[in-house]
């Protein structure tokens, strides 16, 4: 049975501080469209069930990442099919996407063959991501907000992630931000005003499966990404 | 009164607009530090209403930035964050930065936020 090391102790309570410093943003839009019908206001309720969803994901993704079970180094995997992934983590973030005034797009450029990963880590980590890269285009004219979720082929395999505006995010500065989140209250500037607990949970979570998230770039976009393996064998069945 | 709102958040900015406009007032907002000095700059403001935590600069340089501008020296500005207190020097925003009232936004309902605006009017 693996004892937890101290470091992996502190990383843990570090990444539940990211997530509860997170919730509080959705948890306020709440409270104040509450407020509001309560002086009488018409409130858009659709707007409250979106941020509500949201917040669950995140609580249940952080939950999820701390399913692995002593002397598990990593989940069960399955063969999966990341356009399909991604297609439904698109639905799912079209609802806040709008809210926010952010377009949502889908980038799938050929067919791909399923790969060796756990769906529901990757969906939920998509999830996450796609959230903290709306919340990071706030600071961009409305017209100008995008958030494209790609997939494309490369040597490596097949890089899934969720690609912005942010050019100013860069390896070093991810590196950076995974020593700073839960002590510092934005760790990741690249990703504007949010503490990015998103970004943290995805990597968490993607960890869990043998993979993590980097720095990648997608036509003129930049994002983060995580790369997954076709298997030989699942292309033969 | 001629409020700037910096708020990078939309959703809290049009709840925070809507409580303040229903008081009477007109209330600019702007998403982060530059575009907060240029909104002031084209027209000077009463009050400020400020989030530390913004886009590519923190509420700190921005304040050491409007403060800098001597025409802008008796704006007052109100700090409303998801910073707790606790956790900066307030001595220092207050004695000379200029603030006059610093709120932690999960603990400051709407309301409560036009009374205050409407105090520093008053």
């Amino acid at each position: 049975m693996s004892v937890p090391t101290e470091d992996k102790i502190i990383s843990n309570d570090d990444l539940l501080v990211a997530v509860a410093e997170h919730i509080k943003m959705p948890l306020l839009h709440i409270s104040q469209h509450l407020e509001l019908a309560r002086s009488g206001q018409d409130i858009n309720i659709a707007r409250i069930e979106n941020i509500t969803d949201i917040a669950m994901n995140l609580i249940d993704g952080y939950i999820f990442s701390r399913q692995l079970v002593p002397g598990q180094t990593s989940l069960d995997l399955e063969p999966v099919t990341v356009s399909s992934v991604l297609q439904d983590s698109a639905n799912k973030l079209s609802k806040i996407a709008k809210d926010y005034s952010c377009k949502l797009e889908l980038s799938l450029s050929g067919k791909y063959g399923p790969v060796v990963a756990h769906r529901q880590s990757v969906e939920s980590a998509m999830i996450m991501l796609g959230y903290a890269f709306i919340e990071a285009q706030q600071d961009t004219e409305s017209k100008n907000r995008r958030i494209v979720l790609a997939a494309h082929r490369n040597h490596h395999g097949i890089t899934t992630g969720i690609y912005g505006h942010q050019k100013s995010l860069t390896s070093d500065m991810l590196k950076c931000a995974n020593t700073l989140y839960g002590r510092a209250h934005r760790p990741l500037l690249a990703m504007g005003h949010s503490s990015g607990a998103g970004v943290f949970l995805a990597d968490k979570l993607l960890n869990n499966i043998d993979s993590q998230l980097f720095v990648s770039r997608h036509r003129n976009l930049t994002g983060l990404a995580a790369i997954f393996t076709p298997s030989p064998q699942l292309k033969l069945v | 009164m001629n409020v700037v709102l910096i708020e990078p958040d939309q959703v809290l900015a049009s709840n925070y607009k809507m409580v303040m406009e229903w008081s009477g007032h007109i209330v600019n907002h702007v998403s982060g530090a530059m575009a907060a000095i240029k909104a002031i700059d084209e027209k000077i403001p009463d009050i400020v209403i400020l989030e530390l935590l913004l886009p590519a600069h923190n509420g700190i340089e921005f304040l050491h930035e409007f403060r800098s501008y001597t025409e802008w020296q008796h704006i007052p500005v109100i700090v409303l964050s998801f910073v707790r207190k606790e956790e900066l020097n307030t001595q220092a925003l207050f004695e000379h930065l200029g603030v006059v009232n610093y709120l932690y936004k999960p603990q400051t309902k709407l309301a409560q936020l036009a009374r205050v605006v409407d105090y520093i009017k008053g």
